[in-house]
């Protein structure tokens, strides 16, 4: 990402570049998976197409086979009607070819096994093959070879009607009223055409006879059973489940029910009549129904069964177009969703940035106002520190001068006229003395603990353990006859600058040494211990005069003494110039003590190691 | 070589007590050198070199110490230093900062001028008598002053 960009424009990027991806996949998601539903659908849709031209084989090859019969038996006027019939057959072959070409390969595809994929075009090869053979048969066939081959095609064409079922993944249709029309189309209707095409040729011989040997009676009463309760049931099954699982379709669709309603019907009311004549006729075993009757009958169930399977077929092909839609319509919508989804996260994320553009701008501008007001605080800054920097060259100039006249006429008033004052007056002179000496001190510490603060701090590396040793040495130095017991930590080091860190020695060993002054056996000790706060704290304890901790408070604010200048003298500035300098070094300072029980300063600086 | 020249001191002060502690503080250690006074910049350097009031004095005397002051009324102790040190005549010559103030500043300006001593004014008397004994022994007694002649 080049660097130059606002940050805006940055968290614009990364956040358009986080959620297009996520909608990109669920884009992507939506799509697949309402793909593969609308895929399946189209498929069942192929399939369903499909079927047409092999019912309309089911429905016309017997119509050929008896005119072929006809033919035979010497009947010169079916020629024509035999052409118009071959004419049909042919045109469903047409038909099944032209689907095969145009959905087959769709349809291959859907299938999983390789050899079942072929055998789509095999079956089609050997229908066509058998009915070459039946257009016009030879001469050679008999009757019964003829019609057995009829039997064999019909069976051929329903086993590809199976199979064309299975490849589209017609029979594992999801709906229930689908499904249940896929029943009614692939197998139930396709059974009973075939069943009532082979009663249909073969009762017209039968009913021939005077008399039906009792083996063809069994057979037709099996048949009008089979067709009676077997088919007429399943269809009549299907067709009320079809209807109850669509009594409310969805708003704006056409309702199937009428439709199907009255194709059923017609055939539910044929195929009961046709039963009834059969069993008849099976009961009976004589012609107590005339062949016409009974053909006539039979052709309606059958005429209705073929309209009644173009109308289930037709209002599967709606359902399965209904389904398409929807799905179509769901898959839009998410979509459409997504694509909105998008634009209002670029949206959001433009307006973020946005906002964040103006935001950085008044940021920008109050920096830019900071920096002014910084430079102007630097200014004054600078002004006030030189003020001071000429204040105290006053004090430490201007205020001396006079005090160095009060303190040398009085010294020489003291030397040269002290005999002409009473005892009184030399007395006065020395307190005169001893104040101008003390002012002159208290001019000098404050002169030090102003340039505490002023002085440049310049860090490094300090042996506080071997400065303490030579603080120590000299102050025994001043006073060599006292016993004072020195306890000096060895290897203390810390991080500052040397010449402000012996002036906080200087005076935490001074004062120690001062406060033990009166201690017969004075003992002064300097460590590094752990402090409260778990940093290493350097600490001065002496077993000296200590002080009243309710006065700590004060300690190290300027010119606070805990002691009267008879018991200890001192200007009550060298604690506050300590902490001055600890703080100036990041450091902090406290201090513990009990009257006449001894006190201890502890301090740390920032770079004393943990 | 000229042995009648009396060793005197140009004490440069512009405070009256100051003058007075110090001449005081001179004679407290018996150091009878005469003692000339200059109250204010100018008139120090004036004396070094013969003009304004000291205008046609002789200039083989030489001061043999000269204790300046600061603090100076129209030209500061610092400023006649420098023409002290800029000057031929007088650039060899002792100087030694006497003051009240200790500041840094002050004491690295004086030493980086060339002076050759600094010495802060104590408040107590007998410090400064003290002080200013040391001084006086060092630079009127043990140092041998320059030729103020040319080589």
């Amino acid at each position: 990402m080049p660097m130059n960009l606002k940050l805006s424009w940055k968290l614009a990027l990364i956040g358009i570049s986080s959620s297009v991806p996520l909608l990109c996949g669920t884009f992507y998601l939506i799509n697949k998976y309402t793909n593969k539903d609308i895929r399946i659908a189209v498929l069942e849709q192929y399939g369903n197409r499909f079927l047409q031209p092999l019912d309309d084989l089911i429905e016309h090859l017997p119509e050929h086979q008896a005119l072929e019969q006809q033919r035979r038996q010497g009947d010169p006027a079916v020629a024509a009607a035999l052409a118009a019939s071959e004419a049909q057959v042919n045109r469903a072959f047409a038909e099944l070819q032209a689907r095969t070409s145009e959905l087959g390969p769709a349809l291959q595809y859907a299938g999983q096994d390789a050899a079942q994929q072929l055998r789509a075009g095999v079956q089609l090869a050997k229908l066509q093959q058998a009915w070459l053979e039946l257009k016009h048969p030879s001469e050679h066939f008999s009757a019964e070879d003829i019609a057995a081959r009829h039997v064999q095609l019909r069976a051929e064409v329903r086993s590809l009607i199976a199979y064309i079922g299975n490849t589209s993944n017609l029979i594992l249709d999801p709906e229930l009223a689908s499904y249940y029309l896929v029943d009614a189309v692939l197998v139930a209707l396709p059974q009973t055409q075939d069943r009532l095409a082979s009663l249909l040729t073969a009762g017209s011989g039968l009913l021939r006879q005077p008399v039906l040997p009792a083996p063809e009676r069994i057979r037709l009463a099996g048949q009008a059973l089979q067709l009676g309760e077997s088919d007429l049931d399943r269809i009549a099954r299907d067709v009320r489940t079809v209807l109850a699982a669509e009594t409310n379709p969805p708003s704006g669709q056409a309702d199937l029910a009428p439709s199907l309603l009255s194709a059923y019907q017609p055939y539910a009311d044929a195929t009961a009549t046709f039963v009834v004549l059969l069993k008849r006729v099976a009961e009976s075993g004589s012609p107590a129904v005339s062949a016409t009757e009974l053909t006539e009958a039979g052709e309606r169930a059958r005429r209705h069964s073929f309209a009644l399977w173009a109308t289930a077929q037709r209002e599967l092909d709606r359902l399965l177009q209904r389904r398409i839609d929807g799905l179509n319509q769901a898959r839009n919508a998410g979509l459409g969703l997504v694509a909105l989804s998008l634009g209002l996260a670029v949206g959001v994320t433009v307006m973020v940035a946005r906002n964040i553009n103006r935001i950085e701008q008044q940021i920008r501008e109050l920096n830019a106002t900071l920096e002014l007001r910084v430079a102007r605080r630097t200014i004054e800054l600078e002004a006030a520190n030189k003020e001071l920097e000429s204040f105290s060259y006053s004090v430490s100039h201007d205020l001396r001068t006079p005090l160095r006249g009060i303190a040398g006429f009085t010294e020489a008033l003291s030397r040269n006229h002290r005999s002409r004052l009473d005892a009184e007056g030399g007395k006065y002179l020395d307190r005169v003395l001893a104040a101008a000496e003390r002012m002159g001190h208290l001019i000098d510490d404050l002169l030090n603990l102003s340039r505490v603060g002023r002085a440049d701090l310049v860090r490094r590396p300090v042996d506080l353990s071997a400065m303490v040793r030579s603080i120590a040495d000299n102050l025994q130095h001043t006073a060599p006859q006292r016993p004072v017991e020195w306890v000096i930590g060895a290897g203390i080091t810390g991080e500052g600058d040397s010449r402000l860190l012996r002036i906080v020695l200087e005076n935490l060993l001074g004062n120690a040494w001062k406060f033990t002054a009166k201690q017969p056996a004075a003992r002064i000790e300097f460590g590094a211990a752990p402090g409260p706060d778990g940093r290493t704290a350097c600490y001065v304890r002496d077993n000296g005069a200590g002080f009243d901790m309710n006065h700590a408070a004060k300690l190290f604010d300027p010119f606070q003494r805990m002691h009267s200048l008879n018991e200890f003298p001192g200007t009550g500035i060298g604690l506050a110039t300590v902490k001055r300098i600890i703080l100036r070094h990041g450091g902090q300072v406290w201090a513990e003590a009990r009257i006449d029980a001894g006190a201890t300063i502890h301090f740390t600086l920032e770079s004393l190691p943990a | 070589m000229n042995l009648a020249l009396p060793k005197f001191i140009l004490l440069v002060e512009d405070n009256p007590d100051d003058e007075e502690l110090t001449i005081m503080a001179l004679r407290e250690n018996h150091m009878k050198n005469e003692v000339v006074v200059a109250h204010d910049g100018v008139e120090a350097l004036d004396f070094l070199f013969g003009s304004g009031k000291h205008a046609g004095r002789d200039l083989s005397e030489m001061p043999a110490l000269t204790l300046l002051d600061l603090k100076l009324p129209k030209l500061s102790g610092l400023e006649v230093l420098k023409r002290i040190r800029l000057d031929e005549r007088t650039r060899l010559l002792p100087v030694v900062i006497l003051t009240s103030s200790k500041e840094d500043a002050d004491l690295i300006a004086g030493y980086s001028l060339g002076c050759n001593g600094y010495v802060r004014k104590p408040v107590s008397f007998p410090e400064f008598v003290e002080a200013t004994r040391q001084v006086g022994l060092y630079w009127l007694l043990l140092n041998e002053t320059p030729p103020t002649k040319g080589l």
